[in-house]
């Protein structure tokens, strides 16, 4: 019995200190733990308004370019969010509308070249298609950007394309 | 115990999940950073789209916006929009987008391309070379790199080729109608470039002046150059090369020699240096021993490649063997005089002559002979002088001599020219009869001169070989294609008082037949019937010319072009010349350009390639233009023809000078 009792509070000093010791581990761990997880969650976010920003800034990037550069004449006054150009003798025009930019040719309907799950936006205190001119030769400059509706993630985008075709 | 080992364990399992988070907490970061780096790429590529689209906007508004900037790593530019116009600042730019600084900046840089020459294939003409050549600079073309850099990555540098737009040639075929600036009146007073006839400028005629067809190469007498009885002495026979090639073949004429075959001579081609041999042989000389007198043939082992119009040397010096002494050596034949002339054409060479290297103290001396010599090359084809031998022939009662030719060109004749001696004393005694001179046109069947037609009488010569000119009573065309005879005759002269006329003859064999006058379209003609039958041969050539009226051109002649105006206010790009003959360029006839530009269209300096005042641009096919040119509003090109042989012109069809906006 002694020998037991003597035991028990043995036992017992060891599981106070075990058990103040317990807690620190699991309090760092737990700390730790749901930082990453945090982290995670936040590049989970990151990752998929990066792409969708990115995404839908290259396309619309491609296609200005594209239009620019086979444009015969660039019409309309600069600067402007809409830009209107002659392809192929197709007036042809990207406009900005609801936070999207839509895309005109000839007669057809416009097509949405960016999703909803962005916005479009201006620069500030600015337009997107500014129009810079050497000569008889022109350059549109395009300067924007995008904010990713979800999580209010934004990144702005800026760069020039020369009419080519004259 | 087992609470302790409780504990232990806690602290192991902890130890091990901190290992685990370490190892996964940088995959989750590089993810992060993965995914920032893509976005700033995507920027960096879009920014440097802007300043390539820039810089082209730049050069399609004005060449010179680029062109005229400070080219190389050492000079960034960017650009700026600067109220709606694209213009050019030094120095890189900081661009600052999304709280990143991107580095942007451009470099232009100068482009050379590869032009024509030896040992281009045509193909590569006009490439780009990958390392920068400023002989062959391209002043139309510029090398833009658009780099764009940020944080510390080096970021994306993107490269393109700008070439001026708006290229345009300027082509002048019709010069008539005082279509130029000045031609030069230095021979004819009308003008030394007759302009008259479109398409095709030529050299103006001198009034009144003669010129000569025929062999005019003389031979007076058979000589050596120096006697090779030292192992220090050379002797060397020098001439301009009529033809490029591989000579694989060189033709000496010994005219002695004692115990020949114990020395070893080295016989082989050498540069010019000044006039003098350059003292290397070109590839490695033949070696030969030689213990007979007359012509000799050496083989090359390695073939000496020449160029038409540079100057050699033949050079023959003590090799191996006995060493030569003054009763061991060989003696190289030449002759006298030095006709500066190609016997084959007729055509000049200056540079003729022999030379002998001895001393003390030991060097090379002009020998002022005419060097007797004959190169084969391995296509078959010779070049050289063989008149190894003159001769003086009597022209006397049954004995008629004279040339007969073929000729290739049409020509008119008003006369005829001799070398011509008395056989006696002609005060003393004279011959009893003239020397009649008769052309045959032996095609026709037609005899052109007059009946007795009176070359030269007894007393106006003299025992010496004189040149006679005779003119005809009136002119005479011979056509194209038509074979003549033309013959002198004295049928009352005597064995002991007749007339002499010079000849010069070569071994009867090929190729020595085909290197004298106008190879086998002349040849000598001999009568011993009073010319009811001749007899033609191909290794003697009479020296004898005919006169050619009214058909020297000036010997040479320079026009400035009209005034080109690019219109450019900023200036202009140059990048090529060329030029077309009517028909080939004549032998011993030149065609050379030079240009000049400035803005102010009043201060004409012109140069050739380099912008030497001295240099000109001779390639008809086409040469880059010096560079200095470009950046000039006002063009001129200065074209200059000149002929050494008075019976011919180069004729020019049209100059194209390629430029750009």
């Amino acid at each position: 019995m002694s020998k037991k009792i003597l035991k028990l509070s043995k036992s017992r000093g060891m599981t106070l200190v075990e058990l103040l010791i317990y807690l620190a581990i699991t309090m760092i761990v737990l700390v730790v733990v749901i930082d990453l997880v945090t982290r995670v969650a936040q590049v989970k976010s990151h990752s998929v308004g990066q792409e969708e920003i990115s995404s839908n800034a290259r396309f619309l990037t491609d296609r200005i370019t594209y239009a620019v550069q086979a444009s015969s004449s660039i019409d309309g006054s600069y600067p402007s969010n809409n830009l209107n150009l002659t392809v192929n003798g197709l007036a042809t025009s990207f406009s900005l509308n609801n936070g999207q930019i839509f895309y005109t040719e000839g007669f057809g309907s416009p097509a949405a070249l960016t999703n909803t799950l962005v916005e479009i936006i201006p620069p500030q205190g600015g337009y997107i298609f500014t129009k810079i001119t050497n000569g008889s030769s022109s350059t549109i400059q395009v300067t924007f950007q995008v904010r990713f509706k979800q999580n209010n993630f934004t990144r702005d985008f800026q760069t020039s394309v020369l009419e080519r075709g004259k | 115990m087992k609470k302790a080992q409780i504990l232990v364990e806690t602290i192991i399992g902890v130890g091990v999940v901190s290992l685990v988070l370490s190892a996964i907490v940088p995959l989750f970061l590089i993810g992060i950073r993965g995914s920032s780096e893509s976005w700033k790429a995507d920027t960096a590529r879009l920014l440097a789209q802007e300043s390539m689209e820039a810089a082209k906007s730049l050069k399609e508004e004005n060449w010179n916006n680029l062109y005229q900037q400070n080219k190389g790593n050492a000079n960034p530019y960017h650009l700026v929009n600067n109220a709606g116009t694209w213009v050019l600042a030094a120095g890189e730019e900081t661009v600052s987008i999304n709280n990143l600084d991107f580095k942007r900046k451009i470099i232009i840089d100068n482009v050379s391309r590869t032009i024509s020459g030896a040992g281009t294939p045509a193909w590569q003409f006009g490439e780009i070379e990958t390392s920068y050549n400023p002989t062959d600079d391209d002043p139309s073309t510029l090398k833009i790199t658009a780099d764009v850099s940020y944080e510390n990555s080096p970021g994306i540098a993107v490269m393109d080729y700008f070439t001026r737009n708006k290229n345009s040639l300027w082509e002048q075929t019709d010069w008539s109608g005082h279509n130029y600036s000045s031609i030069s009146t230095i021979f004819v007073p009308a003008g030394d470039i007759d302009t008259s006839t479109v398409g095709a400028l030529k050299l103006g005629k001198i009034p009144g002046a003669v010129a000569h067809y025929g062999n005019e190469f003389v031979t007076d007498s058979v000589t050596t150059i120096y006697r090779l009885n030292s192992p220090d002495y050379r002797v060397s026979m020098r001439f301009t090369a009529q033809q490029s090639g591989n000579v694989n073949q060189l033709r000496i004429y010994i005219a002695a020699q004692q115990r020949g075959n114990q020395v070893f001579y080295k016989y082989g081609l050498q540069g010019n240096s000044g006039g003098n041999p350059d003292g290397s042989y070109i590839s490695s000389p033949a070696t030969a021993n030689f213990s007979s007198t007359g012509w000799q043939t050496v083989n090359l082992g390695n073939p000496v490649s020449i160029t038409a119009g540079s100057v050699y040397h033949l050079v023959i010096q003590y090799d191996s063997g006995s060493a030569p002494a003054a009763n061991r050596y060989i003696d190289i034949c030449s002759t006298l005089p030095d006709n500066l002339t190609i016997p084959l054409s007729g055509a000049n060479d200056t540079n003729s002559d022999t030379l002998a290297y001895y001393g003390p103290p030991l060097a090379w001396h002009d020998r002022t002979q005419q060097p007797l010599y004959v190169l084969g090359f391995d296509d078959g084809s010779y070049e050289g002088n063989p008149y190894d031998a003159r001769a003086s022939r009597a022209i006397r009662s049954a004995r008629f001599e004279g040339e007969t030719f073929t000729l290739t060109d049409a020509r008119s004749v008003s006369g005829v020219g001799l070398y011509v001696a008395s056989s006696d004393d002609p005060l003393i005694h004279p011959a009893a009869d003239n020397l009649y001179v008769t052309l045959v046109d032996l095609t026709d069947g037609v005899v052109l001169t007059d009946p007795n037609e009176i070359f030269v009488d007894p007393l106006s010569l003299t025992t010496s070989f004189d040149w006679i000119e005779h003119s005809f009573s009136s002119t005479k065309t011979l056509p194209a294609g038509h074979q003549f005879r033309l013959y002198f005759s004295s049928p009352g002269s005597s064995p002991s008082r007749n007339y002499l006329i010079l000849n010069m003859s070569n071994p009867d064999a090929s190729p020595y037949n085909d290197l004298n006058w106008d190879g086998i379209n002349a040849l000598t003609t001999r009568s011993t019937d009073s010319g009811a039958t001749f007899t033609e041969s191909q290794f003697i050539d009479l020296s004898y010319y005919l006169l050619v009226p009214g058909d020297q051109y000036a010997p040479n002649g320079e026009l400035t072009s009209s005034t080109l105006d690019t219109g450019n206010a900023l200036g202009a790009g140059y990048n090529r010349i060329s030029w077309a003959l009517v028909g080939a360029l004549p032998t011993n006839t030149t065609v050379k350009m030079q240009l000049a530009a400035n803005n102010d269209n009043a201060t004409w300096q012109f140069g050739g390639p380099g912008g030497s005042i001295t240099s000109w641009y001779t390639l008809s096919a086409g040469e880059n233009l010096y560079t200095g040119l470009a950046s000039n509003r006002y063009l001129r090109y200065k074209i200059r023809l000149e002929t050494a042989d008075p019976t011919v012109t180069p004729t020019v069809d049209w100059v194209r000078i390629n430029w750009a906006y």
